[in-house]
């Protein structure tokens, strides 16, 4: 049961972080975690794609779970503490 | 001397391959940290439904966004067939060479992404996918070149049109260029000249190899690389190709213009070359390397999402050649303007023409609207609104009309018309656009027509009470209110009609529809049988059908006959449609939530809204939808309804069809749509009238069979078909 209440708490912790995720196309999309369900279905806002050395703005996209292979979260600067870890 | 000599030296704007180092420099990125086994995790704890997300970020937010990987939402996806391998680089253009069989397919691709554009798609998904597009100068080809810096003229000049017209919605029609060229630096002449030059170059090529000369040697020629054999057929396709390419260029830039006849000359043409090309279709080579579709990739993330929506070849020249026959159509009644020129001809014309399928598409609607009324509120640019407005009103007074509307006082009745001409510019600029648009304007366009009833029925009373006070006795009819009336209802039909069009309406709903054009139709008839016998019974017959010399114009008497067939059609549907209700064939949804008086009140809350005619109530419709007598014989019942039905259209259909017999070809563009509509009736009324008596019939069967209406021959009526 405490397992439970950390992951949640760090998971709503993460929102609003920059987000990087790959998908099963070979895409990444770069924007600001917005939402996620039980299904991984992610949210990102603001987010650009980058597909080999192209980059575009998408805006408000939404990644369905079973196409997302790597989910990254921009790391926590030198000097502050992570909680959760 | 071509086009990119004319032009060397000018920096032609590219959105496209920008090397990724030439990018503006971004600051480092910052470590990132994976946290995928997290996320997994995480999420596994989570309920159903349950959402984890920034503080006001709703269910609503999350709907707006673009789904990735669905190949309708997400542009940049990659799809099997889009691959960039051995795709072509715009750079890597001029040391391209072009054999007349490439330029062939170039020159067919591109009309299939034009036409894919015409119907909605955006100009970076459709025509800029074709590399050629991007910097038409480096292509060394002179004929090539001039095709495609035409095309550009032509999707500038279509634009402008289309705009003009103030028709198009954003599923019709996209505006926004995203900033890519059209040669606007290029003058329309100059466009032209390209390809006369290179037309007067095969033509030449021709006329040696017709009369057996060598030709003097020629760069463009000898790159086009005809093998000897197929060189005649190849030359033959060029210049179909270019021709056509010029004459749908001036067809458009005429028809513009207003210049009817100069666009039909142009437009005839233009069919005969496509004709032409079709036929060598076959002759091009595959030029896949020169179409990647996401050459202009960086510009979709300002458009909507939409697929790339490719129509084949065949399937493209099939639509240009339909909108060259709409456009001849606009050119034919146009020319016939001064013969026929009369407010009910014009809408009824407008409204048959927007329900033709194939759909007229939105290059043909904008022309319509801009060749029918022009910004001046004049008809054909010629006829002023109010002058039609006015000559409507007379006629609907019938041979008096003219001795009834003087009575009015004259500065009120100005007043009126100026608020009928407001309300029929609306109406035409409503016909203009696409079905589901005037389904939904119908209803702002209703309540306009509510209020200028409300002021014909004031003006109505007015003069009549001062009728009664000079000459003792009430006008035959009241004049402006009745006008406007019937009109108000022919849109209230309209309604409906387009509902059934638009496939709005469920199997079990279908009753309370049919209910509903029955009462309407029942109304309508009511009101035309009253004027017909306010009319002086001698005067009472076809006088007006010979009015315009077309014999294009409805008489009362053909009206009412009209009018009269309709309702004993929706009569007969209502019958067999209370007879499947009762037979459980039609079955209401059978759940909680299912209330069928708030279906009701929701399916007309349009009509609901009005005053006149009274709005029908759900209680009325349980008691009509009530089957209180054998169902065979109220199927015999319907069966009469639609044979009377059958033979009113009939002899409509006889009286037009021998009116049409002494007036030109060009002219039957008027009520060609109508005439077809007729025969499509017939052909209903004459299916249902037999599948009711067979239906009847099945009646005394042990298990009656299944039954159902279907919507096939025509777009609107009903049909009944036996069997699952």
């Amino acid at each position: 049961m405490e397992s439970t209440t950390w992951r949640a708490e760090k998971l709503t912790s993460l929102l609003n972080a920059r987000m990087r995720i790959t998908i099963s196309d070979g895409r990444v999309f770069v924007g600001y975690f917005m939402c996620i369900d039980r299904g991984r279905n992610t949210i990102l806002a603001a987010a650009d794609e980058f597909k080999n050395e192209e980059r575009r703005f998408v805006g408000l996209i939404m990644i369905p779970g079973n196409h997302l292979v790597k989910a990254e979260i921009e790391a926590v600067a030198d000097g502050e503490e992570d909680p959760y870890m | 001397m071509s086009l990119k000599t004319i032009r060397e030296g000018e920096q032609f704007p590219s959105h496209v391959d920008e090397p990724w180092d030439e990018a503006p420099q971004e600051p480092p990125e910052p470590p990132w940290e994976d946290v995928t086994v997290f996320l997994r995790d995480a999420t596994d704890e989570l309920e159903i439904g349950q959402l984890v997300s920034v503080e006001n970020f709703t269910l609503w937010e999350g709907m707006c966004a673009i789904e990735m990987m669905d190949p309708k939402m997400d542009a940049g996806m990659d799809l099997p067939s889009a691959s960039r391998e051995g795709k072509l680089r715009v750079a890597e253009l001029e040391g391209r060479k072009f054999s007349a069989a490439d330029i062939i397919g170039v020159f067919d691709h591109l009309i299939s992404l034009k036409m894919s554009w015409i119907a909605g798609n955006l100009l970076c998904q459709t025509l800029f996918t074709c590399i050629c597009l991007h910097d038409p100068y480096l292509l060394q080809s002179t004929t090539l070149q001039a095709m495609v810096i035409a095309l550009l003229k032509t999707t500038d000049l279509v634009r402008t049109v289309i705009t003009a017209a103030q028709v198009y919605e954003d599923e019709d029609f996209v505006y926004d260029t995203m900033g890519l060229s059209l040669c606007e630096e290029i003058y329309e002449t100059e466009a032209i000249a390209g390809l006369v030059e290179a037309e007067d170059l095969l033509v030449e090529r021709r006329r040696c190899l017709d009369n057996g000369v060598t030709p003097v040697f020629d760069p463009e020629l000898s790159s086009l690389a005809c093998p000897p054999k197929r060189e005649t057929e190849l030359i033959a396709a060029l210049l179909a190709r270019l021709r056509f390419a010029r004459a749908f260029y001036n067809a458009i830039s005429m028809l513009g213009a207003h210049d009817v006849s100069s666009a039909e000359e142009w437009l005839t043409r233009a069919v005969a070359q496509i004709e032409k090309i079709r036929d060598t279709v076959g002759a091009a080579s595959d030029v896949g390397e020169l179409f990647d579709p996401y050459v202009t990739r960086k510009l979709f993330a300002q458009m909507p999402p939409k697929p790339i929506i490719e129509i084949p070849t065949g399937e493209a020249m099939g639509d240009v050649k339909t909108t060259l026959l709409h456009l001849l159509d606009i050119c034919h009644i146009c020319r016939t303007q001064r013969m026929v020129h009369d407010l009910e001809s014009v809408v009824r014309f407008q409204s048959y023409f927007s329900g033709r399928t194939p759909r007229p598409n939105v290059l043909v609607r904008s022309l319509l609207r801009t060749n029918i009324l022009n910004q001046r509120g004049e008809l054909f640019g010629q006829h002023p609104l109010r002058t039609a407005i006015n000559e409507s009103i007379w006629k609907w007074g019938g041979p008096s009309g003219i001795r009834m509307f003087r009575q009015y006082d004259p500065s009120l009745v100005a007043e009126f018309v100026d608020q009928a001409q407001i309300f029929w510019i609306t109406i035409f600029k409503m016909f203009g656009r696409n079905r589901a648009r005037q389904h939904r304007g119908l209803g702002k366009v209703l309540l306009d027509c509510e209020k200028l009833q409300f002021q014909a029925q004031f003006l109505d009373d007015r003069t009549h009470a001062s009728a009664r006070g000079a000459l003792g006795k009430d006008l035959t009819v009241p004049l402006l209110s009745t006008w406007v009336y019937f009109h108000k209802l022919n849109l209230m039909i309209l309604h409906l009609t387009l509902g059934y069009e638009l496939d709005l309406y469920s199997q079990h709903e279908l009753l309370m529809v049919t209910w509903q054009m029955e009462y309407l139709l029942g109304v309508q008839m009511d009101l035309l049988e009253r004027l017909s016998k306010a009319w002086t019974p001698s005067l009472n017959s076809g006088n007006a059908r010979a009015a315009d010399g077309l014999g294009v114009s409805l008489s009362m008497e053909d009206l009412l006959s009209e009018v009269t067939a309709k309702r004993n059609i929706f009569c007969g549907l209502l019958d067999v449609a209370r007879v499947l209700r009762a037979q459980n064939l039609m079955p209401s949804p059978n759940h909680a939530a299912y209330n069928e008086t708030v279906h009701f009140n929701h399916r007309f809350r349009v009509f609901r809204s009005l005053t006149k005619p009274v709005p029908l109530e759900h209680t009325g419709y349980l008691d009509a939808a009530t089957l209180n007598s054998d169902p065979a014989e109220v199927l015999r019942t319907a069966s009469e309804h639609f044979r009377r039905a059958r033979q009113a259209v009939t002899s409509l259909l006889e009286m037009k069809s021998e009116a049409r017999k002494h007036v030109p070809d060009f002219t039957r563009a008027w009520d060609s749509d109508f005439i077809e509509d007729l025969k499509a009736t017939i052909v209903v009324c004459t299916g249902n009238e037999a599948a009711s008596i067979a239906l009847a019939d099945a009646q005394y069967y042990p298990t009656p069979p299944c039954a159902s209406l279907v919507r096939s021959e025509h777009r609107y009526i009903q049909q009944l078909r036996i069997g699952a």
